[in-house]
């Protein structure tokens, strides 16, 4: 529901568009459209709240839609910024630099991590990748093992004996979907037992409420009324999602398609200083996200400063 | 203008607007069917190869990611690298040699005894996810998957073997596709889908051919020895011009058996795409009848005491009330699912299962004491509002049948319903069928009854007062006289029903979990068309073969609803005109 909410959650509609007019009419295109993954939509969300705040003859208009709708609306011109919680394949790149005759700015926006929760009161506390595979996977993905139907399948003293593994995660348009898949499930096949929820916070909101439940999920969604679980390592070392080593982390990124490179500073380019700035950053981290460390050219910093 | 001249042409003005734009309507619709059927239909085209002169003509698909490892081909005896799974395995072999998976970083070596060692080419295949060995004159397909685990060889399966007729002397894999395309010596260029090996594409050329290369997934280039290149384009779609692979059992690359699996896999790269629409059409057909299950004998009910019993007053009353329900939001009734009624499903079922049970002997049971009482709010012989005084009654049945039920979960062993279910082997899903069924039932509970309540209402009334006269009761008047002619009216109410149910997305979306599976338990989740349709259309690339796929699936929903209500509406009609009769 509040992905429905959200898809249509325009921050300009909440302030009334008489000030607007009331500034100069040059002005009047100064708006910027962000389409994109739902796993950054809070964030991006109240940065263009802040942003809007800060400079309010620019509207900004913030659609969560899923990671695979950023390529489309990039090329058709219907965005001028998007975000996706996965990296362009090639053929979206393709798509994208055969109609601008250019590749699109890519930036690293924010590292997140994918976690796996289960129910507050269930026992277990630690899963190992390759028990990832066969939860969430087809019998046969990532090595030929069989899937744990019960949960003494997975560990025989749990107290959840008999209960089956009710298993949820996103729907194939969600890039936390994909990123799954190709990094737990060895880029083999998803189970077709798995709940298919359109997003990230149902997820989180299920898994609550059911005992033998056990999800994916992106950590900018989690609560506390699910526990989140470690990974454990062939040598018995259990990782967090603190960690750096931690294998489900990914980088989040941003796609600006109009060419930063003329002389005119645009208003991309003020969103991005503002992004990088103390402001951006701060909500960046209270989101629950951290900064990548990446070079000059892919880092939002790197990007304005070169456009500014 | 005279008035009536006036009050003429305005009904005649009218009636043709009304008409144009009911046609205009009509044809729009015709129009999308048409223009549904104009996207799917590519989905079916077998697969063609044809050879293009000019290398300009390549042009038109992005010649981007050339697969370079078809361009060394192997003619050197040293041990070549085929592929390198994800933790470090390496698959090595050469023509004589057994092939053998060697770890990067453990240096350790194993035999691949799946692989045959005496092949003289081999080519990875499908996005590195298969290889293609040829040994003598035949083409052995084999699937890899991956491992986690690093102890884990990846598996190897041989899936597919093909007998070609002659010499090859160059073999190239498709960058996606189980497909590989070789040259032969006698200078023919041929593709062999290993999904379809017997539909074959081949082309003569007259000059000799000792190199090939996809150039990308639609475009193959062959050079000569002198080094011109020719090009060929090569279509195809995920389902290889096969329309069985859409319905059929299907043997999937790296599955044990045969299967019916819905997995489009949008931006897939190494897993085959699988389009099977069954589980989908299972599931769509098992959410409906669940609901029917649910709400036949509801709505059913509930029209045959409006219709025979209420009187004309309260039926104006209580009529369009039950038509406004139609147009309840299914999205709210969806939303009262997943927050209410999902949570406590166990409570409720237990309640359910209470008043189902109960009801029947205490309503007798309720009857028997009021009459006892002597109250005289119950008149047999007259056809008024009497059963509505019954209500307080019904109600109080319905609430001790609830607690009833809900008690006696209590008092099973386990402490409650599901626990009792747990225990006997039995688990329920968070988001099952049943809850589908239940909320789906209620939602097209109006549509039946609205629909079955104007067949018995059609009835003459003076049917049942002929048999009242001759000395029958009133239940044995409606029983014996009017439901029987209002019968097959009720029947298309059903199926009306039935045809809503299959078309209905939001609750299916909301509330089926969208799994796949093919179980006909109904503690488990289902997967709709109608919801795969909500959730993938939005995304799917609009050339692609899951897009076609989709409008199939969309059509053969508009195909299925459309014969029902169709069929549903004679039926109708039959029965208004035999009703006029009387």
């Amino acid at each position: 529901m509040t992905r429905l909410f959200r898809r249509f959650f325009v921050v300009s509609m909440l302030f009334s568009a008489s000030f607007l007019w009331a500034q100069s009419d040059d002005e009047s295109d100064r708006s910027l459209i962000i389409v994109g993954s739902d796993t950054l939509a809070k964030l991006v969300t109240a940065w263009a709240e802040q942003f809007y705040v800060l400079n309010p003859t620019i509207l900004i208009e913030v659609q969560a839609v899923g990671s695979a709708a950023t390529p489309p609306a990039l090329l058709l011109g219907t965005a001028t910024i998007g975000t996706m919680s996965r990296r362009m394949n090639a053929d979206e790149r393709d798509a994208f630099t055969v109609r601008k005759q250019r590749p699109p700015i890519e930036i690293s926006l924010a590292v997140d991590a994918v976690v796996l929760i289960v129910h507050q009161q269930n026992p277990l506390n630690s899963v190992s990748m390759a028990e990832v595979g066969q939860i969430f996977g087809m019998p046969g993905t990532c090595g030929r093992s069989m899937r744990p139907v019960f949960w003494r399948d997975l560990r025989e003293d749990s107290v959840l004996a008999d209960r089956k593994l009710q298993v949820f995660g996103r729907t194939a348009t969600s890039g936390t979907y994909q990123y799954f898949r190709r990094v737990a499930l060895c880029d083999g096949d998803p189970g077709i037992f798995v709940n298919e929820m359109p997003g990230g916070a149902g997820i989180v909101n299920t898994v609550a409420r059911v005992p033998g439940g056990i999800g994916y999920t992106a950590t900018s969604y989690t609560s506390n009324d699910v526990k989140i679980l470690g990974i454990e390592r062939p040598d018995g070392r259990v990782l967090y999602p603190e960690d750096p080593e931690y294998p489900l982390k990914r980088t989040l990124y941003l796609y600006v398609m109009t060419d930063l490179s003329s002389e005119v500073p645009s208003i991309e380019c003020e969103f991005l200083a503002y992004v990088a700035g103390e402001k951006g950053r701060d909500l960046l981290r209270s989101a629950g996200f951290s900064i990548p460390q990446v070079a000059d050219s892919q880092s939002a910093r790197g990007v304005a400063d070169a456009c500014g | 203008m005279p008035v009536a001249d006036w009050r003429h042409f305005k009904s005649v003005s009218l009636g043709l607007l009304i008409r144009a734009a009911s046609f205009t309507v009509i044809f729009a619709l015709l129009g999308m069917v048409v223009q549904m059927m104009v996207v799917a239909a590519p989905i079916f085209a077998a697969s063609t190869l044809e050879r293009i002169d000019s290398p300009d003509a390549g042009r038109e698909t992005p010649v981007s990611r050339t697969v370079s490892r078809t361009e060394s081909r192997d003619a050197d005896l040293t041990q070549s690298t085929y592929w390198v799974s994800k933790d470090g395995w390496q698959l090595k072999g050469s023509p004589g040699n057994p092939w053998l998976w060697v770890h990067d970083q453990t240096a350790v070596r194993l035999n691949a005894h799946e692989l045959p060692l005496d092949f003289s080419i081999a080519q990875m295949v499908g996005h590195q996810r298969g290889l293609a060995v040829l040994v003598g004159n035949t083409l052995e397909y084999f699937h890899f998957s991956q491992s986690t685990s690093i102890n884990n060889v990846p598996a190897v399966e041989r899936v597919k073997t093909v007998l070609v007729g002659s010499d090859i002397v160059a073999l190239a894999g498709h960058p996606r596709l189980a497909v590989v395309a070789f040259a032969t010596s006698l200078s023919e260029i041929q593709v062999v889908d290993f999904r379809n090996p017997n539909a074959s594409l081949r082309i003569q050329v007259d000059v000799e051919i000792d190199t090939i290369v996809w150039v990308s997934p639609s475009l193959i280039r062959a050079l000569t020895p002198s080094g011109d290149a020719l090009l060929f384009v090569f279509r195809a779609t995920d389902i290889g011009g096969d329309w069985r692979r859409l319905l059929s059992p299907i043997e999937y690359e790296g599955y044990p058996s045969e299967g019916y699996l819905w997995l489009p896999l949008p931006s897939a790269q190494r897993a085959e795409p699988k389009y099977s629409v069954v589980p989908l059409i299972f599931g769509t057909l098992k959410a409906a009848l669940l609901a029917l299950l649910f709400s036949a004998p509801l709505s059913l009910g509930c029209a045959i005491y409006v219709g025979c019993f209420m009187s004309e007053a309260q039926r104006q009353r209580v009529r369009p009330a039950i038509d406004m329900l139609t147009a309840f939001p299914t999205v709210v009734l969806g939303a009262i699912g997943l927050f209410w009624l999902a949570p406590r499903f166990g409570e409720f079922l237990s309640a359910l299962i209470g008043v189902i049970a109960l009801f029947p002997i205490l309503a007798i049971l309720g009857v028997f004491v009021v009459r006892g009482l002597g109250w005289q709010w119950v008149r047999h012989d007259a056809l008024d509002d009497w059963p509505l005084r019954l209500l307080p009654l019904v109600l109080l049945v319905i609430a001790v049948g609830a607690a009833a039920g809900l008690s006696g979960a209590a008092r099973l062993p386990g402490g409650s319903l599901e626990a009792y279910l747990l225990s006997s082997g039995v688990s329920i899903s968070y988001f099952n069928s049943l809850l589908v069924g239940i909320v789906l039932g209620l939602a097209i509970t109006p549509t039946i009854f609205s629909i079955a309540e104007e067949a018995i209402h059609a009835v003459p009334r003076n049917l049942a007062a002929g048999a009242l006269a001759l000395g029958s009761t009133p239940w044995q008047g409606y029983r014996d006289v009017v439901l029987p002619f209002a019968l097959p009216g009720m029947i298309a109410a059903i199926m009306v029903g039935f045809g809503r149910a299959a078309g209905e997305t939001m609750i299916l979306v909301m509330l089926s979990g969208n799994t796949g599976i093919m179980d006909l338990s109904i503690f488990e989740g289902l997967r709709s068309v109608s919801a795969s349709l909500a959730l993938e259309l939005p995304e799917a690339p609009k050339t692609s073969s899951h897009y076609q796929v989709l409008f199939v699936m969309g059509l053969l929903l508009f195909g299925l609803t459309f014969i029902v209500n169709t069929v549903a509406e004679i039926i109708r009609a039959r029965v208004r005109m035999r009703v006029r009769g009387l």
